[in-house]
């Protein structure tokens, strides 16, 4: 069966992250499904409590897609909003995000899994009866090799009312060991060829990252680090059998599984521009400095540029900002220009290597 | 030992006696019979052959003409010391002075040996002295028990023996048991016949990561053997009757929450008494598997580390070589510290045993915890597999060598229990 031409990035809505997919290029538009996390208020560590209330955080949620991805359609997770939290007028977030995008005509698809709460259900099944888009189930690999998993995914989608030709699986593997490969494409295929949901869902698509909680490790300069869930997909890809239902891929973009929860106050990260290459991404990093850390920018775009692994400034709107940068005709920017600058290069380059895959 | 002028005078006067005695006796007389004038004579001879050896040496030293002195173990370094002072032509007075104590003192200390002393008497003496000690400590012990001296009660770990109540007919304290560990300790062994038989019919072997305090094993199998035979199991132990179906019955009791328990039964209907002692100081053990002269077999279990998985490993672990090696006759008892490496073929044959009656190869091969090493993970694994979730959590723990993994799943402070420990 064909490989899917389409993508799904997981995102957390930060700034950098929607003013990537607002530059991207219509066709790669076309081909690109996010998978956002809504993310709760950040914290204040001096006040020791929410920055904002939870309606201030979501109330810009639906301006923000409706700014940035319209018309597209996009799948919307609240797992990092606490099960407790409702909103002041007592809705659950889920629900509000939903009324609010209902209002705007924006195509979202909610996401629940297996082990959410009632409450949770409770409102993907009123977002299912009033928009109809069905859901997406969002599982991990030892979910889905659950003997019993069929059985709670029927459960499932009778409680919240959707059938099982729309629901959208999204396998989510997480950040896992990606050696030994063979074993680990073994087991995803068992998962994928056990039939049930994964052979009527309306979509199947397997998620993973390798990006690192902390480029600590890495060294000044330029050094490379393997897309190891990109190469894991295409591997699988040719593992399968020719008959078999092919999953789309998905990645968290050029972010870790986990993403920094401490105080920032006290959180210092060397400048540092990343960039998705094939089956790698390049990382040039600068020492960080105590003042003026921005100046290292144009360096660390030039040392990218010079690499021979430049796809041109042609090729995306971040490699036309880091070609830019280098020439001085770009600013030189603060972190969030250089997250858009990295997600909107990793999505268009992963489009074209899907597009490259399928043959599409 | 002559120590100083007078003793060496002493000495030689003595000599003098015991040689004009023995010249007496030469003389035929009809008083005794000539067999025990001979017998005196000899007697006598050893004497002076004695004393006159004690001369030359004290001579000897005294001319310098010993610069190397050896000892066997640091009960020598008091005579050492002595020796020392009078290679150096030095006197007890000489000495004192050196070190600022009257002469008395030193010849009390080389009277009663330097016992009391303190280290730093001693090494002040021997910095004295210009000694150079440079005295081999060598760890004694072979993986294969081949050293153990019965005699050599010393060796045993008589303090923690008492504690635990192993002397059984004895009321004494443990200072009285002190005294008497040179019939207590022997007594000890021999009632549980473990050791002493002869080296070919037990042949053993230890499995560690450095130097194995032999004294320390045989004891604690000593114990396990009195526990095993007080109470032995009705069956006869048959090798051929650990089939794979038995195996899995028995890993099968690790879904149990009692399974630890359970498994003292289930391993009786098979002829195995299943023994749980605590390892000794010095040994690092967590189990043996152990023939018994009574066609049963024992295997015993420390609970060193109390997780279930552990148990279970350790416990198939010695099942492997009650089916492979005891009763093939290789072996009649191997003593294991699982976290050693498996050194030989007989405790790798051992692990892949314990590892594929757990755990089949072809099972974990799609084990979905190899990659994702979660709780959820773990779970999802031991229900398709059918064990209890803690062995698949020591199996990742153990593949991955990271021992902070899932420490809530592997069953901490769940076995000892169960045991009433």
């Amino acid at each position: 069966m064909a490989i899917p031409n389409y993508y799904v990035p997981l995102l957390r809505w930060r700034a950098g992250e929607y003013r990537a997919i607002k530059r991207l290029s219509d066709p790669c538009r076309q081909r690109t499904v996010p998978l956002i996390e809504v993310l709760p208020p950040d914290y204040d560590f001096a006040l020791r409590q929410p920055k904002k209330h939870i309606d201030e955080q979501l109330k810009p949620f639906g301006k923000q897609i409706e700014d940035h991805w319209p018309s597209r359609p996009a799948l919307v997770d609240a797992v990092q909003i606490d099960a407790p939290t409702r909103m002041s007028d007592g809705r659950h977030p889920l629900t509000f995000i939903f009324d609010d995008a209902r209002a705007r005509e924006l195509a979202l698809v909610p996401v629940t899994a297996l082990d959410r709460d009632t409450a949770y259900q409770h409102s993907v099944a009123g977002i299912v009866a009033a928009d109809g888009r069905g859901i997406g189930l969002r599982c991990g690999l030892e979910e889905a090799l659950d003997p019993d998993f069929e059985m709670h995914v029927s459960a499932l989608t009778a409680h919240v009312g959707c059938p099982a030709d729309a629901v959208d699986i999204l396998l989510d593997l997480g950040s896992p060991q990606f050696d030994p490969q063979n074993p680990l494409i073994a087991i995803v295929a068992s998962a994928l060829a056990s039939g049930g949901i994964f052979l009527s869902a309306r979509s199947v698509t397997i998620l993973a990252t390798s990006f690192p909680d902390s480029l600590t490790s890495l060294q000044f300069g330029l050094d490379v680090l393997p897309r190891r869930e990109w190469l894991l997909y295409k591997a699988l890809m040719a593992a399968l059998p020719a008959v078999a239902r092919r999953p789309g891929f998905g990645d968290y973009a050029v972010a870790a599984v986990e993403f920094p929860k401490g105080d920032m106050r006290f959180m210092r990260g060397s400048p540092n521009v990343r960039y998705a290459i094939d089956d790698a991404w390049l990382i040039a990093k600068a020492k960080r400095q105590k003042s003026n850390n921005n100046h290292a920018y144009p360096g660390l775009c030039g040392a990218i540029i010079a690499s021979g692994r430049f796809a041109g400034a042609a090729f995306s709107e971040g490699s036309r900002y880091i070609d830019g940068c280098c020439l001085g005709t770009e600013k030189m920017g603060n972190p969030t220009t250089w997250k858009w600058v990295a997600t909107n290069h990793h999505i268009t380059k992963v489009v074209a290597d899907l597009a490259t895959l399928s043959g599409t | 030992m002559i120590t100083n002028e007078k003793q060496y005078k002493s000495t030689k006067a003595s000599i003098e006696k015991l040689t004009a005695a023995f010249t007496t006796l030469a003389t035929p007389t009809d008083d005794l019979p000539k067999v025990l004038v001979n017998a005196q004579r000899s007697a006598l001879r050893s004497q002076i052959d004695e004393l006159e050896e004690e001369i030359r040496f004290y001579e000897n030293l005294r001319a310098g003409r010993i610069s190397e002195l050896s000892a066997e173990s640091l009960h020598d370094l008091p005579d050492i010391l002595i020796q020392a002072r009078i290679a150096r032509g030095m006197s007890q007075k000489d000495l004192g002075d050196f070190l600022g104590v009257a002469e008395q003192q030193i010849q009390r200390y080389e009277a009663d040996r330097y016992r009391a002393a303190s280290l730093d008497r001693l090494t002040e003496v021997a910095d004295a002295l210009n000694v150079r000690i440079a005295e081999r400590a060598h760890l004694i012990g072979s993986p294969k028990l081949d050293n153990v001296d019965p005699s050599a009660w010393q060796a045993f770990p008589l303090a923690e023996m008492y504690k635990r109540g192993w002397f059984e007919d004895f009321a004494g304290s443990l200072s009285q048991a002190r005294k008497a560990a040179s019939d207590l300790i022997p007594a000890f062994l021999q009632g549980a016949h473990s050791q002493f038989v002869p080296t070919a019919l037990h042949r053993k072997s230890v499995r560690s990561s450095g130097h194995v305090h032999e004294a320390a094993i045989a004891a604690w199998e000593a114990r396990v053997r009195t526990l095993a035979d007080r109470n032995p199991p009705e069956r006869k132990f048959d090798r051929d009757c650990l089939t794979d179906d038995w195996v899995r019955g028995l890993v099968t009791l690790s879904l149990d929450e009692k399974g630890p328990r359970i498994a003292v039964d289930y391993l009786r209907d098979a002829g195995i008494s299943l023994v749980i002692e605590r390892h000794l100081p010095g040994t690092l053990l967590d189990g043996a598997a152990l023939a018994s002269s009574n066609h049963h077999a024992i295997v015993a279990m420390t609970l060193r580390h109390d997780r279930l998985d552990n148990f279970w490993f350790t416990l198939l672990h010695e099942i492997g070589h009650l089916k492979l090696h005891i009763q093939s006759g290789e072996y009649t008892a191997i003593f294991d510290d699982n976290d050693s490496p498996a050194a030989d073929k007989v405790e790798q044959d051992a692990d892949y045993f314990a590892q594929e009656a757990l755990l089949p190869e072809a099972c974990w091969s799609l084990a979905v915890s190899r990659f994702t090493r979660n709780e959820k993970a773990v779970l999802t694994d031991a229900k398709r597999f059918g064990v209890a979730p803690a062995i698949i959590a020591g199996r990742v723990r153990r593949d991955a060598n990271d021992y902070t993994l899932l420490r809530t799943m592997v069953g901490s402070g769940e076995v000892r229990r169960q045991f009433g420990l």
